[in-house]
Order: structure tokens, then C-alpha cells, then sequence
């Protein structure tokens, strides 16, 4: 090679080390970034109802409440001056009104004062709003008793539809909304419809649905404008043409500053906060799918905390400048639902559909002994090994550590094959054994946690009896979806990440005729949670306003949910954080919807 | 030519009527759940409804020519409806991330398009000794790399270890200037638009950002255009006019640059075209890897979630790109080739 | 110029030009020895494969190499030994003083740029003037060579001329610089028998005008006799007979070369059948012994398989490379009987 070619690159190298960074001191100090995946939905609080969405939204808005520290039951002042409580009287006797001073002083973003109107029009825009399959029926529980907005109109004027009403049946309907939420003075007062002892929990910042917007701010964007006679107009709109979909105007410490959807979300520091100024110029939500990418970005410190799989932790685990904290609890778990009544029309999954060892009858799992047999025929520890890495810690039925009603210490299934036999040789009075199954486990292709688990059953199921055949299958996630609302999986895959930490939020869901998971267990399903009366102690359990009279009501449901099997309770996933040694002030909060940029700094190590 | 450029043309709405109906009716022999499940991700997102009211709003019962229609009465407005997996309108999802893709395809062709050329004239004029064997074993090398892994290996040594090439298209600070109400974004493409704003950072920065997805690129299919230049230069090379040229006294530089490589490059430009369609169409691998928002990854993703008007919009593009990148290789067939001529 | 030198143009001295294959050395030309003199038209005729392609690349120094390679001779030009020239000297020399057209005028011209280009080219590389004197003059070269319009042609591309005229064009290039010797392998073989006399007829009117000399490479004896003045006629890349055109056909002194006489009809002859010379031609890789055609040779005896005969002269300007050359007079007077009988 000739003399100038060397030099030219020897020229090259030292250009391009000039780029290079070295050490540990700290980089950027003046700009965090938190690289994830996955995108956002919507910038709308009333229409978040994902991580992603929310995890934006907590930076800019705030709610009246905020969670103190790692807490998720103790509270402290945030836009209201106190937090309310039977001590300082700020909540009723009964249980049923919630009042809350608000504080002065604060202004919007954009310069306008917070005053108590903003605080009634967010909570009743969004009420208005109630996108379907969003979050404003948490509104509608406490403050009304009911699901939704076409439930009061129903009530009210005998309409289904919100989008049907005239405008004197909006009027009419409008009426009861503004009687929930009085203005006296500086006080912003909730008249619930029952007790409701999560209530605050609702109200508290994590929750996307309680942040306060800016009413003249919204009305200018074409958010609904106050008016009584228009809620047809302004309900359930499509997320983009939403008004506030892409906008934000909040009090909180941060602004937005641009939003790539599936890209990045860029935040400037709100210089005019009320508060403590926040501790970065800026702050970048940045979202790279690609594991190997990100782990080069946290290595190199140009991410300064990372979304880590929970497979690829030991990759980082021990390397120079990483800080990883993991085991603390999440409140969220995973089960495997049975469907006590399956749809036998065009169902794939269910073999001939009859009890005669080629297939399952509709009401396979209608069989308390089948569910128990199945519940025994799961080995929890290997799961929680090889799936979660041992990061969980078996579920004891719906109701997650530390809530309410869980017990560590109460009887669970585990693996065991004798009384898993013993059952099946029980299930339909013996013919079960002597005929055989056969059936299909579904889970959606890419989960490889449910892949284990279905095959998991299907190994030692087909243990206990050569007649018993269990297929395994991955589809694609619009078949699964379809499959699922249709109701023929004969088992699906449930998970549930709490919406406000109390157990309500799980039991509801999990066993209520009305929950969601029900309605995965059929029509027999809802009517035996009715007759046995589990039903009635959900609704007391969320009514009762004593804590050890709660506590007390929610183990028991807590046992049904065992004694009965009424599902597959596999487990309950502990959380992890991966961020740069530099990075100082992180602590963990299951209600937080993701990172916080307020509470942390960066300091040289 | 001109007509023949013209009606070339014309053929494109009819094309893009029978891809676009195709594509819609094959997402239609989906039911209305299963396209519903664009919207939801997590069923845990069906907790506070009703799924048919989802289906109602959504419209996903709807007999599939009204459905159709719809989307194509949007389309006659410039309308190509809402891409639920971009979280935006089609139209802006596929015009934010053209630039991108369009930077990267033309950073790319030099590499890949004029080094493959170059390099496969080396070799074929040197053939079967030792540079053509080097250049070859090297070609071959890069050909069999799938890119998934070159680009993780490119991206773990020269930006992991180095520091040299981050992924995504500009640091945290170059976002922040050319957001800013100083720089202008004439063209979205960040090199050209920090050449035309007079911000040599800028240019330095996203050029930077560019080298590890052009390096992976060019690797990969560098090899592919070699090939086929060595082995058409070495037919050439051998054909009649050459030896007629040598008779003449001309220089073998002259012989190999003049007479030989034009003739040489019709099958390259053959080759070269569905090529550079590719790199227009998006590089879903190499922009997953390196963080860069382009629209190959945007095609997957839309595939992946079945967002139909997503989809829809992808597939016009690129029927509108194949038209054109198929007439620009024909009329580079009549240039290079006077024998050609276009009716 | 030269009419009144006697100084050989070329002299070609015990030319060896093999090719080093992976199946084995071949041996194309093995040993060839002939003149041109200034404004003599030599023929080389021999069948394909005899080596007389690869002698005329020898001469321009046109051989692939690797894996040909001149292995031994001399070439004279004027006084210089072309096989110890540089390729740089070389290309001087080439379409300057040696010009070369080929066999196939259809691919032998480059498709994609004009005919006044590829004319250009060649004057501009040799002689010191700009494009527009050389086109002027590539005009000049077309109009002197037959073709019609010239100032229209010299724009177009040769697909759009017939192979009689891309041949022309082929002449003019060759032309274009003024040289000494032309060598022309096979430039009538591609095309009709009527053009084919015209392009015949246009070399040796261009002959006289330039006062070069040519040399003709060909298999066609009708050709030969045509436009030679004196003829070498090449067997496995040796030189078997070297005589002057009339002695050729009317006195053949070599087997082959009567065989070839043989082989085709003639007006003042009445045969049955034409004689095809038993055999066919040896492959290069596997030469018999001895002479090159003792195995297809009426006259071979044990020595012709076993000695190589050297190149003899037997009279003045008339060499012959075998044994028995003697003999052949007797056989020739048996055929003469025979065919007068008949």
C-alpha cells in the first residue's frame, strides 16, 4: 500500500476517535433519556388507556393527589392543598362526598391560572368524552354506580345511545353530571353516588383520567365546550379526531415539545412550575424496538435508563456504569381463564365437541373437578424459573401482593400429579377417564410465556392419561382477538395491570358476572357467580367502608377463587429498572405508568 | 419517447386500482374481530367496553364496496385515511418518513450501485488473479451476511466499542436545533437541509447518524452488483469490437472504460433497478437495527398490525416507485444503448 | 511508401506462438517463415485451426496472454522486432502502420457509439488533430471506401448499416491512419457472395491508391487466387508451401496443398467427385510424430511419421516443407490420366 493511503487513514481513525467519547463522567447532564419500545396511542387523559399514552401524560398534567414515594396508599397534596381524610374531615362521615381546596398560585403552561373551574370541566368533559374501551368508567363506579355514560342516559331519558341525544335530553343528563362535582369557594367537592374506599386511589397522579386540564385552553382546541345541551357531539369520538389527541396543556414540571409517534417524545423543562424547578433542560421518551440497540445506547450512556426484556438481563447485569433495581412488587399478574361455557359454532379448538375422547363438551370446564385437575397439573415454580427468571412470586388468586386481602401464607395449588389424577378420575362422574379429550390450547404467536405454560399442561396432562390430548397452537393476534370475543378459546390468557390499587380493580374484573374476565367464562359463569352470591360480596366488599372488615371480605373471595378454581391463577411478575450509575432519586411506584423525569437527577459518579 | 414516457404514465391509476383492490379484498376475508384487532392491543383495552360498539364505530361491518369506497372517495381528495399503527393520517405517516428512506436510498446507491460497478470492472479485468480473488471472496462474504446480523455487528463495533455511528438520525441536541424555529426543514432530509441552512453541525451529525445503516446496506449489496458487472464485463470484454478496438492502438484503460463498460452496464442497470426499488421502499431490517424511522419499518408494522388504510397507503407508494423506477430503467436502456430505441 | 525498396516489409522468422492451457501446451503456430514485401497482397490459406489467425495476432501483438505467448521468432517490421516491443510501442503501431480488419463485420464494430466516433477515434490517437478535422476526415475515409452519404453515415450507429457496409466501414478505419500492411482475416467470409466481390474489389483498388501491401488470411483458394500475388499455405501451425499464386495452383509441390487443389471444382476439369483429403485435422494437443500430415498423406512412409521435414527450397520463391515432393509428380500425372480418359 502506498505511503498516502496510510496517512490518509490514519487521518480517518483520528477524525473519528475525535467523536468517541471516553469515561464516566456523566453524560448529557442536562438532558435525560429513557429508551423503550413500543409507541403512543394519544396525548388526551380522557382517551389514555395505555402505558405508553400515560407515560407521557404524568409529565405534563397533574392530578389534585399525588402518591407519596414508593407508597401506593399514602397520599400527598398536589394541585389540592390537602389531602382528604375522615381525620381532617374533608371526607364525609358516610363516606360520600370528597372535598378538596385548591391551590393558588398555579397556572397552566401557556400562562392561565388553575382555579376550581378547571378542576370540575376536566372530570366532566371526560365523563362526557367516555371513549368506549377507555378509562373514564373509573369515574362512573364511584361517582354514579355505574359503567358509563349510556348507563346514566339510559337512566335518565331512556336513551342507549349517548350520540342519539337531543339537546334537551343532553340538558337533562348534564343536569346529574353537574350535580357530582360542587364549586364552593376555593373547594372542589365530589358527591359520590356510595362509598368508595379507592376513590382517592382514582384521583391520584398515574391516574391519566384525573389530570386537570385548562377548560379555556381545551374549548379553544374543540374539546367540548362547556355547554350542556351538546354531549352528543362531544362523545366517543374516534382518537383522531379527537381535539386533544396531539396536544398538551398542563401545570405539571415538564412541556411537551414534539411527539413522533412511535419515535420519540421530546419534553422541555416548564421554567414557570409552581413547584421545585425540574432537574433537566430535557427530557426524551425515545422508542427503539430493538433490544441490542438499546443495550448499546445504555452502555455507551447516550440512554441514561432502558426497557430491559426480562430474558436479557443477565446481559447487562455486573457491566461497568449500570445500576439495576428488580423484586419489588408490581401490581399486575397473569392467569390462565377457563371458559366454563364454550361457543361450539365453527369452533376449531374443541375437537368433535363431545364428551367421547375426540373432543369437549361446551361445559368442559363447568367441571369444578376438571378446573382442579388442571390446577394441579401446572408447575408454578418451573414456570416462574423459566418464564419470569424466578422474578414472581406465585398468585394466590386475583388479588395481587401487597393489596388488600392477600394472604402469603394462604393454601394455593402446586404441582401434583397423584391429585391431579384423583380429579380427572372425578370429572364427570368418571366418564371423563374412561373417554378421553381432546382440545386446543391458543395463544397468540410472539407470547412465549403463554407458550410455556400451554405446553407446560399439555406435557403433564397427557401424563396422567394416554386418552388425554391437549394441541398446541400459536395464532396470529387478529385470530386470537376474534376467537376470544367470540368466545371459543377454551381457555385464554388473562393479565391484568392494576387501573388504582385496590382489590376491587382485580376481584371486579376477575370474578364479577359484569367483569371483563367473565364475560371469557360465558353465560354459566356469570350466573353461578350470581347465585353463589360472589357477586354480592365483590359489591359489599367495595362498599365497606371499615378496613378490617374489607380486609376480611376480600380474603374470602380471595379463597372462592381458589377453593372453586375458578381460573388458572399462575403468577404475579416483579418489576425491574435498569438505568446508568449516574442516574440518582429513582425509586419504584406500581401506580407510576412509567418513567418519572421529575424525580431524578444525574450525578458523576 | 415522450409518448412513450406518457403512456407509460397512464397505465399507473389502473395498476394502482387493481393492487389497492386486491389488498383490501384480501384483508376483507378477515372478519370484522380480527380487523378489529388494529385498534386494540392488549385485549386488557377492551376492559371498560363493549366489543361491538368498537365494531360499530369503526364501521368494520360494513358491506366491504362500501368500506372500499369510502377509503377511495378519501383517496380522490388526497385523503388516504388514519393510519391506526403510525397514530397519524397515511398521508403523513408515509410523508414523514419518506425523507429518511429517500436520504438513505440515494446515500446508499453510491456505495453500493457506483462501488459495485467499479469494483466489478476491477475484477473482471483482472480475472482469476489475486485482486479479483480477494474482491470476490470479500463480495461473497458480505453477500451471505444476513443483514440482521451484519448491522447488529457494525452497530455493536462502531458504535458500542467506537462511538463513531449512534444509532436513530441525530443526536439529542441536533433534534433540538432542527426542531428549532432557526432551522428551516426544506426537505426533511437532515444532510441536504443543514447543507441548505449553512449548519455544517447539522450535516456532520446526521451523515454520522447515516454510515452505519449505508455501511450494512453496502456491504450486503455491493457484492450483488459486482457480480453481475464482472460477469457482463467479461463477456463484453470478450466480445468482437473490443478486440477491433485493441487493433486500433487504442490504451486498455481507454478499451475497458470506453467501449467496454457501456456495453457492460445494461443487465446491471437490469439488476440495479429492483435494487434501488428496495432501498426506496424502506429496509425494514436495517432501520429496526439502527433506530431510523423509515418507511420500511412503517410497511411492517402496518402489515404486522393489520392497519388496512396503513397498508393501503405502503402499497400505493410503492406500486407508484415500481412504475417509475421500471420507465427510468427502460430509458436508461435507450440512452446507454442506441439499438434501443422506445416506440 | 516503398515501391522501390527490396527491403521485406515483414519478415516473419521461425514464429512460435503456443498457448499454456490447462489441458496442455498448444501449439498453434510452430514454426512460421514468410515475407511481405511493400504493396504485395501475401495469402495465407490453411483450414481452420492451422494457426494462421493466431499468426496475424502474433504480428499486431494482439495474443492473449496469458495463456498464449510467443515463444520464439522474430517479426520484422522495418527493420524492428515487433516481439520485443513493449505493448506500449506496440499500440502505436497498431491501426497506424498495421492495420487489422476481422471476420465478422456485424460485431466488429462497437453498437453504441457512431461510426464517425469509432473513425475518429483511430485518426485522433495517431495523428495529432482535433474532432472536427477528424470527423472531416472520417467523412473523406467513408466516401473513399463506397459508402454513400457519407456525412449522413458518419452519424449513425452501425446496427443501421448492412454487414457489406459495416465491412467498408471497418476498411476505412483501418485505413484512416495511412498504413503499411493490412491484414485482413477473413473480411469476405461473413458475407454474400456478390459483396463479397465488391469488398475484394475495393481492397485491391484501395492497394493500389495507398500503395500498401496486405495480407490476406483465408481458407477460400477462390479468394487467394483472386487477390494474392504470393501465398503461404499453412498446415498445424507450421508453413507447408510458400510460392507465388500461379505456381500454387498450377504447380502445387506439397500433399496438402494439391489435396486442397483438389478439393474444389475448376472450369478446364471435368471429375466425378470432388476428393475430400482423407482424416481431419489433428487436434493441437496431440500432434502425430514426424510431419503433421503423415497421417491423412498419400505419400507418407515410416520417416514422415518419424522426422519432422524442414522448409525447402526447391526453386527460386518456391519453398515446400516435405519428404517426397517428388513423388507427388508422379501422382499428379496418374490423376491427369485418369481424368483424360474420362
Amino acid at each position: 500500500m502506498n505511503k498516502r493511503v496510510v496517512v490518509l487513514m490514519l487521518s480517518l481513525v483520528l477524525v473519528f476517535a475525535a467523536f468517541s467519547v471516553a469515561g464516566a463522567q456523566v453524560k448529557n447532564p442536562d438532558t435525560f433519556t429513557f429508551v423503550t419500545l413500543g409507541d403512543q396511542s394519544t396525548l388526551d387523559p380522557h382517551f389514555a388507556y395505555d402505558t405508553g399514552s400515560s407515560e407521557v401524560i404524568y409529565q405534563t398534567y397533574e392530578s389534585l393527589i399525588q402518591y407519596d414515594g414508593e407508597s401506593v396508599n399514602d397520599f400527598l397534596p398536589l394541585l389540592s392543598t390537602k389531602v382528604p381524610s375522615a381525620e381532617n374531615g374533608l371526607i364525609s362521615e358516610d363516606g360520600t362526598t370528597y372535598t378538596f381546596p385548591i391551590r393558588q398560585g398555579v397556572e397552566f403552561s401557556n400562562g392561565n391560572p388553575l382555579t376550581p373551574e378547571d378542576v370540575k370541566y376536566s372530570i366532566i368533559r371526560g365523563m362526557i368524552n367516555d371513549r368506549s374501551g377507555g378509562p373514564i368508567w373509573m369515574l362512573y363506579e364511584p361517582l354514579f354506580g355505574m359503567s358509563g355514560l349510556s348507563d346514566l342516559t339510559q337512566k335518565v331519558v331512556g336513551v342507549k345511545d349517548p350520540k342519539t341525544l337531543t339537546a334537551e335530553q343532553s340538558a337533562k343528563v348534564y343536569a346529574e353530571l353537574d350535580k357530582k362535582i360542587t364549586i364552593d369557594g376555593n373547594n372542589v367537592t365530589f358527591h359520590l353516588a356510595a362509598p368508595y374506599p379507592p376513590f382517592l386511589n382514582i384521583l391520584a397522579k398515574g391516574a391519566s383520567w384525573s389530570s386537570i386540564l385548562d377548560k379555556e385552553w381545551s374549548i379553544a382546541q374543540g374539546a367540548w365546550g362547556g355547554s350542556p345541551e351538546t354531549i352528543a357531539e362531544f362523545h366517543d369520538p374516534l382518537k383522531e379526531d379527537d381535539p386533544l389527541y396531539d396536544k398538551m396543556m398542563g401545570t405539571g414540571p415538564y412541556i411537551l415539545t414534539e411527539w413522533v409517534n412511535g419515535e420519540h417524545v421530546i419534553f422541555r423543562r416548564n421554567d414557570n412550575y409552581w413547584g421545585e424547578p425540574a432537574p433537566f433542560k430535557t427530557a426524551v421518551i425515545k422508542n427503539i424496538d430493538e433490544w441490542s440497540t438499546r443495550k448499546l445506547m445504555l452502555l455507551r450512556g447516550d440512554a441514561d435508563m432502558v426497557f430491559v426484556p426480562r430474558q436479557y438481563k443477565s446481559q447487562i447485569r455486573g457491566e461497568e456504569g449500570v445500576t439495576i433495581t428488580d423484586g419489588y412488587p408490581e401490581l399486575q399478574n397473569m392467569n390462565m381463564v377457563f371458559n366454563w361455557d364454550i361457543n361450539t359454532k365453527g369452533n376449531d379448538y374443541i375437537g368433535s365437541g363431545e364428551l367421547d375422547g375426540n373432543g369437549i363438551p361446551a361445559n368442559f370446564f363447568y367441571d369444578l373437578d376438571v378446573r382442579k385437575a388442571f390446577s394441579y397439573a401446572f408447575n408454578y415454580q418451573a414456570y416462574i424459573e423459566q418464564v419470569r427468571m424466578g422474578e414472581a412470586i406465585q398468585l394466590r388468586g386475583p388479588i395481587v401482593s401487597p393489596l388488600l386481602g392477600y394472604d402469603a401464607d394462604s393454601e394455593v395449588y402446586s404441582l401434583n400429579l397423584e391429585k391431579a389424577e384423583e380429579h380427572f378420575k372425578k370429572a364427570f362422574g368418571g366418564e371423563l377417564w374412561e373417554k378421553g379429550f381432546s382440545m386446543t390450547l391458543v395463544y397468540n404467536s410472539g407470547n412465549d410465556g403463554r407458550k410455556v405454560a400451554a405446553d407446560m399442561l399439555k406435557s403433564y396432562i397427557e401424563q396422567i392419561n394416554p386418552k388425554f390430548n391437549i394441541d398446541v397452537r400459536g395464532v396470529q393476534w387478529s385470530t386470537y382477538l376474534d376467537a376470544s370475543v367470540k368466545g371459543t378459546l377454551p381457555a385464554s390468557f388473562g393479565g391484568w395491570l392494576a387501573d388504582f390499587p385496590d382489590p376491587h380493580n382485580f376481584v371486579q374484573p376477575f370474578l364479577h358476572s359484569d367483569g371483563y374476565y367473565a364475560g371469557k367464562r360465558g353465560q354459566a359463569y356469570q350466573d353461578w357467580a350470581e347465585e353463589t352470591g360472589l357477586n354480592d360480596m365483590i359489591a359489599k366488599g367495595i362498599a365497606t367502608q371499615d378496613k378490617a372488615k374489607r380486609e376480611a371480605i376480600y380474603k374470602e373471595i380471595q379463597q372462592i377463587s381458589i377453593d372453586q378454581a375458578i381460573d388458572l391463577w399462575v403468577d404475579q411478575a416483579t418489576g425491574s429498572n435498569v438505568r446508568r450509575s449516574w442516574v440518582t432519586g429513582w425509586y419504584p411506584n406500581s401506580m407510576r405508568p412509567g418513567v418519572d423525569f421529575y424525580i431524578m437527577d444525574k450525578v458523576a459518579e | 419517447m415522450i409518448n412513450y414516457i406518457l403512456r407509460r404514465l397512464l397505465i399507473l391509476p389502473f395498476i394502482l386500482f387493481g393492487v389497492t383492490i386486491l389488498i383490501f379484498s384480501m384483508i376483507m376475508m378477515l372478519g370484522p374481530y380480527q380487523r378489529l384487532s388494529t385498534y386494540i392491543e392488549d385485549p386488557s383495552q377492551l376492559k371498560g367496553g363493549d366489543v361491538d360498539q368498537l365494531i360499530t364505530k369503526y364501521g368494520l361491518d360494513d358491506p366491504w364496496y362500501e368500506q372500499y369506497g369510502r377509503w377511495v372517495s378519501g383517496v380522490l381528495q388526497g385523503d388516504l385515511g388514519w393510519s391506526e399503527s403510525a397514530g397519524q393520517p397515511v398521508t403523513e405517516a408515509i410523508a414523514s418518513r419518506f425523507p429518511a428512506t429517500f436520504e438513505l436510498a440515494i446515500f446508499a446507491v453510491i456505495p453500493v450501485v457506483m462501488g459495485g460497478i467499479w469494483l466489478g470492472v476491477l475484477s473482471a479485468v483482472h480475472h482469476n488473479d489475486k485482486l479479483d480473488h480477494t474482491i470476490r471472496i470479500f463480495s461473497t462474504i458480505g453477500w451471505s451476511f444476513p443483514t440482521f446480523v451484519f448491522g447488529l455487528l457494525v452497530l455493536m463495533v462502531f458504535y458500542g466499542i467506537l462511538g463513531w455511528f449512534p444509532p436513530g438520525r441525530l443526536d439529542n441536541w441536533a433534534l433540538t436545533v432542527v426542531m428549532s424555529d432557526g432551522f428551516t426543514e426544506y426537505t426533511g432530509m437532515h444532510v441536504l437541509d443543514g447543507i441548505l441552512n449553512g449548519n455544517f453541525d447539522i450535516v456532520v451529525n446526521s451523515f454520522r447518524h447515516l454510515i452505519g445503516p449505508i455501511f450494512t446496506l453496502a456491504i450486503v449489496w455491493w457484492s450483488f452488483i459486482l457480480r453481475i458487472t464482472r460477469s457482463s464485463m467479461l463477456e463484453t470484454l470478450s466480445k468482437d469490437y473490443i478486440r477491433t478496438a485493441r487493433a486500433k492502438g487504442v490504451s486498455e484503460n481507454v478499451v475497458i472504460n470506453k467501449h467496454a463498460r457501456r456495453n457492460a452496464l445494461i443487465p446491471v442497470v437490469t439488476v440495479a433497478g429492483p435494487m434501488v426499488l428496495g432501498l426506496l421502499g424502506g429496509v425494514v431490517i436495517t432501520e429496526t437495527v439502527f433506530g431510523y424511522r423509515g418507511l420500511g419499518q412503517y410497511a411492517a408494522q402496518a402489515a404486522a398490525q393489520l392497519d388496512y388504510s396503513g397498508i393501503l397507503g405502503v402499497a400505493m407508494y410503492f406500486s407508484f416507485l415500481l412504475i417509475l423506477i421500471n420507465l427510468l430503467v427502460d430509458v436508461s436502456y435507450a440512452v446507454i444503448d442506441p439499438r434501443i430505441r422506445l416506440e | 511508401m516503398n515501391f522501390l525498396s527490396k527491403e521485406p516489409l515483414v519478415q516473419v522468422k521461425g514464429l512460435k506462438t503456443h498457448f499454456f492451457t490447462e489441458e496442455g501446451v498448444v501449439k498453434a503456430v510452430d514454426g512460421v517463415d514468410f515475407e511481405i514485401n511493400p504493396g504485395e497482397t501475401l495469402g495465407v490459406v490453411g483450414e481452420s485451426g492451422c494457426g494462421k489467425s493466431v499468426t496475424s495476432l502474433s504480428i499486431m501483438g494482439l495474443v492473449e496472454s496469458p495463456p498464449g505467448k510467443i515463444v520464439e521468432g522474430e517479426i520484422n517490421f522495418q527493420g524492428t522486432d515487433l516481439t520485443k516491443l513493449s505493448q506500449k510501442e506496440m499500440r502505436k503501431i497498431r491501426g497506424n502502420d498495421i492495420s487489422m480488419i476481422f471476420q465478422e463485420p456485424m460485431t466488429s464494430l462497437n453498437p453504441v457509439y457512431t461510426i464517425g466516433n469509432q473513425i475518429s477515434e483511430a485518426i485522433m490517437l495517431h495523428k495529432k488533430v482535433n474532432k472536427e478535422e477528424a470527423k472531416r476526415q472520417s467523412i473523406e475515409m467513408l466516401e473513399k471506401v463506397g459508402i454513400p452519404l457519407p456525412e449522413q453515415r458518419v452519424n449513425e450507429y452501425p446496427h443501421q448499416l448492412s454487414g457489406g457496409m459495416r465491412q467498408r466501414v471497418m476498411i476505412a478505419m483501418s485505413l484512416s491512419c495511412d498504413p503499411q500492411l493490412l491484414i485482413a482475416d477473413e473480411p469476405t467470409t461473413a458475407l454474400d457472395v456478390t459483396i463479397q466481390a465488391q469488398i475484394l474489389e475495393l481492397m485491391n483498388d484501395l492497394k493500389e491508391s495507398y500503395g500498401m501491401a496486405i495480407m490476406m488470411i483465408t481458407h477460400d483458394l477462390g479468394v487467394i487466387a483472386e487477390v494474392s500475388d504470393r501465398v503461404a499455405v499453412m498446415y498445424a501451425g507450421k508453413v507447408v508451401e510458400y510460392t507465388d499464386v500461379e505456381t500454387l495452383f498450377k504447380d502445387p509441390e506439397h500433399p496438402y496443398t494439391w489435396g486442397l487443389m483438389n478439393s474444389i471444382p475448376k472450369l478446364d476439369q471435368t471429375v466425378e467427385r470432388l476428393e475430400a483429403i482423407p482424416g481431419s485435422v489433428p487436434s493441437p494437443l496431440n500432434f502425430p510424430s514426424g510431419c503433421k500430415y503423415n497421417n491423412r498423406c498419400p505419400l507418407a512412409t515410416d520417416k514422415c511419421r518419424e522426422i519432422e521435414p524442414e522448409l525447402e527450397t526447391i526453386s527460386e520463391g518456391h519453398q515446400v516443407r516435405c519428404w517426397h515432393y517428388k513423388e507427388l509428380e508422379r501422382l499428379k500425372n496418374e490423376r491427369a490420366e485418369t481424368a483424360k480418359i474420362k
